[in-house]
């Protein structure tokens, strides 16, 4: 199978001198299409930072990071923003969705930037609202939607227009246990049933049960890379 | 499409806060229009008083005569001018004036005055509402002593009254020297600056005085309106014979066209503290209202959405605003702007613009009055907008997202 992500010691620097902090440090990582993958460590370890970079949000200070074959450290600005609208689906911790855009709408708010057509965004939105449990939710709000039901949106934005990656940083932190175990599982399920390549960030011990490989990050250095 | 659908919800997201945007620039397109139909009505009220009153609309006299204003450059048979003249739809009436230099003699003292013969048939409410004693009497009286009218400083100088003799030496056209005597039958209000060393008299009595038979030096024509005046002047050029040169009143009253231009341009600077004004107030509320949702912004430009369309979202937002500002400002301006123009109100004290005294401020409703405002402030809008959007244009969307 080929690499969806692969890192070439990778770094990410921030302030210099005394205040110079290695978030990332020489990070060497390859995570292959299909993959449900955990990124865990202690608060600070550079999770989130990581996360960032093999999400084109941010570029490294040193090293290169390869997403479905291209080269991301290179990009520009412009050319970052239409990689991550076309590769790249996010599922964020909290305030993921546009609060007057309905579930629907906001669901399919990046296939509108992609000009899909009508027809295909309705007929892809019914699909992904089914498949995350969200038929008859459709026409509401985020504000009218718990916090459950809302990642799930998140979610399903994220994968309904097919990116070759889904990255979400700590999407269960801002629910309650219970919510976010029922919202591994439905990932973990799409991931099973569409081959798509997910990587997840958590500090919680139950949840980074549900991947199938866990990374294990401290002062920015991966530490343990365990396959289940 | 998407961009014009958030931003009208995101309009009504904060309906309180967009409703007094809207009426803060509504306010600002309200003192905009007053401003301006204000400074444009009394502009135009004033010219149409000093026109019909003075000068009319456009003057014909000899080529050279208002460069160099001089007894022998005369219209001559002007009442054949007046005919040629005045066969031309636009023209409501034509009166010939004549003026010269002249030694005023009072009681003990002379002094040099300005002599104007005038119709007292088309001029007669020339002088009629100016006077602060006496009356627009121009006719001789038993005694064959022709009446005449004089300014409130010339009266002081020679020390005249209401009925004192008024003798006047002057030149006559043929050379032999002009000696009358006149009777003051009424005196100009001190107000009227422009006149206070004037002799206003007939214009026979002033033809014969001066013995310019068949002669004036200037034919004022009145039109229907003081806005053809130019075109009217450029067509009777044409017209007339050419030692004749007609002129239209922005160039014979060039000093009073400059004074109400100059007036005109401290309206600008008015209309330029209100724009600032209502800017500020409407950056405040924008600004405001952008950052707020700088992390919303982030999360949109990290699901892949380009910097030119959160910018154009900005954007839209505000002209969405200013339009609606606008079509609120104008429907409710026009009726009031119509009102003004009609009725107007009155002054307590009449104020001076220009030399003539005006005693009700009118408005002008007009494309200029009524649109000007609206460019202004769908401009103004859009400026101040650009400040939010190019912060938010500006940041990675990281850092956005990060923002509190
Ligand atoms: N923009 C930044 N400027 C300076 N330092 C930063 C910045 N972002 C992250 N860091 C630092 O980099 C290190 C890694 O941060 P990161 O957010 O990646 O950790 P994390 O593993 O996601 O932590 P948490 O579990 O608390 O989310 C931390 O020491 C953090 O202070
Ligand atoms: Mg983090």
């Amino acid at each position: 199978m080929s690499n969806v992500i692969e890192t070439k010691s990778v770094s990410r620097h921030f302030g210099k001198d005394e205040t110079l902090v290695k978030a990332i440090d020489q990070v060497d990582l390859q995570i292959e299409e299909g993959e449900f993958t955990a990124i865990i460590g202690p608060s600070g370890s550079g999770k989130s930072t990581l996360l960032q970079m093999i999400g084109a949000l941010d570029t490294p200070t040193s090293g290169e990071v390869w997403l479905a074959g291209k080269d991301v450290s290179a990009m520009s600005s412009s050319e970052l923003s239409s990689f991550r609208r076309d590769n790249i689906g996010f599922v964020f911790q909290a305030y993921n969705l546009v609060p007057v855009l309905s579930a629907r709408e906001n669901i399919e708010y990046v296939m509108l930037l992609q000009g899909i057509s009508e027809e295909e965004r309705i007929r892809r939105v019914d699909e992904i609202l089914q498949e995350v449990g969200l038929e008859g939710r459709e026409g509401r709000r985020p504000s009218e939607l718990s916090g459950g039901q809302q990642q799930r949106v998140a979610v399903a934005r994220a994968m309904v227009s097919k990116p070759s990656l889904i990255l979400a940083d700590e999407p269960t932190a801002n629910l309650d246990s219970k919510t976010g175990y029922a919202l591994l599982d439905m990932m973990r399920n799409l991931n099973e049933q569409h081959t798509m390549t997910f990587v997840f960030s958590t500090h919680d011990t139950k949840i980074m049960e549900y991947a199938r490989r866990i990374v294990k990050l401290v002062d920015g250095k991966i530490v343990e890379d365990t396959l289940k | 499409m998407l961009t014009l659908k958030l931003a009208a919800r995101n309009l009504f997201r904060n309906y309180r806060r967009t409703l007094l945007t809207v009426l803060s620039m509504t306010v600002g397109y309200w003192v905009l229009v007053a401003t301006l139909s204000l400074t444009e009505g009394s502009y135009q009220s004033a010219i149409d008083l000093f026109t019909t009153q003075q000068t009319g609309h456009a003057q014909v006299s000899a080529n050279g005569y208002l460069d160099r204003p001089g007894l022998h450059k005369t219209v001559d048979q002007y009442q054949q001018v007046i005919e040629k003249a005045s066969n031309d739809e636009r023209v409501q009436s034509v009166s010939a004036r004549i003026f010269a230099s002249v030694l005023s003699y009072g009681e003990s003292k002379s002094y040099p005055a300005q002599l104007v013969g005038i119709d007292t048939g088309i001029d007669k409410e020339l002088l009629s509402n100016r006077l602060s004693h006496g009356a627009n009497r121009l006719a001789p009286n038993q005694e064959d002593y022709y009446g005449v009218v004089i300014g409130h400083s010339l009266a002081q100088q020679v020390e005249l009254g209401v009925g004192g003799e008024l003798v006047l030496i002057s030149e006559g056209l043929d050379g032999s020297i002009a000696n009358d005597i006149f009777i003051v039958q009424g005196i100009i209000d001190s107000k009227y600056q422009s006149d206070g060393m004037r002799v206003y008299m007939s214009l026979e009595s002033a033809q014969q005085y001066l013995a310019l038979y068949e002669k004036v030096h200037q034919l004022v024509v009145r039109l229907n309106s003081p806005s053809v005046a130019r075109e009217y002047a450029s067509d009777m050029r044409a017209r007339l014979p050419s030692d004749l040169e007609v002129e239209p009143w922005q160039i014979v009253e060039e000093t009073f066209y400059k004074s109400m231009q100059a007036d005109k341009a401290g309206g600008h600077f008015a209309v330029a503290i209100v724009m600032i004004i209502v800017s500020v107030a409407v950056l405040n509320t924008i600004l405001m209202s952008v950052l707020e949702r700088t992390r919303e912004f982030g999360v949109l430009m990290a699901l892949g959405t380009p910097t030119r369309q959160i910018v154009g979202l900005i954007m839209i937002e505000s002209s969405l605003l200013a339009f609606a500002a606008v079509s609120i400002g104008f429907v409710t301006a026009l009726p009031a702007n119509i009102y003004l123009e009609n009725v107007g109100f009155a002054l307590s004290q009449p104020v001076e613009m220009g030399g003539v005294q005006i005693s009700a401020i009118t408005g002008q409703s007009s494309v200029y009055t009524l649109g000007l405002p609206a460019v202004v402030v769908v401009l103004a809008t859009l400026v101040v907008a650009l400040i939010p959007a190019y912060r938010i244009a500006k940041q990675s969307p990281l850092s956005a997202m990060e923002a509190v």
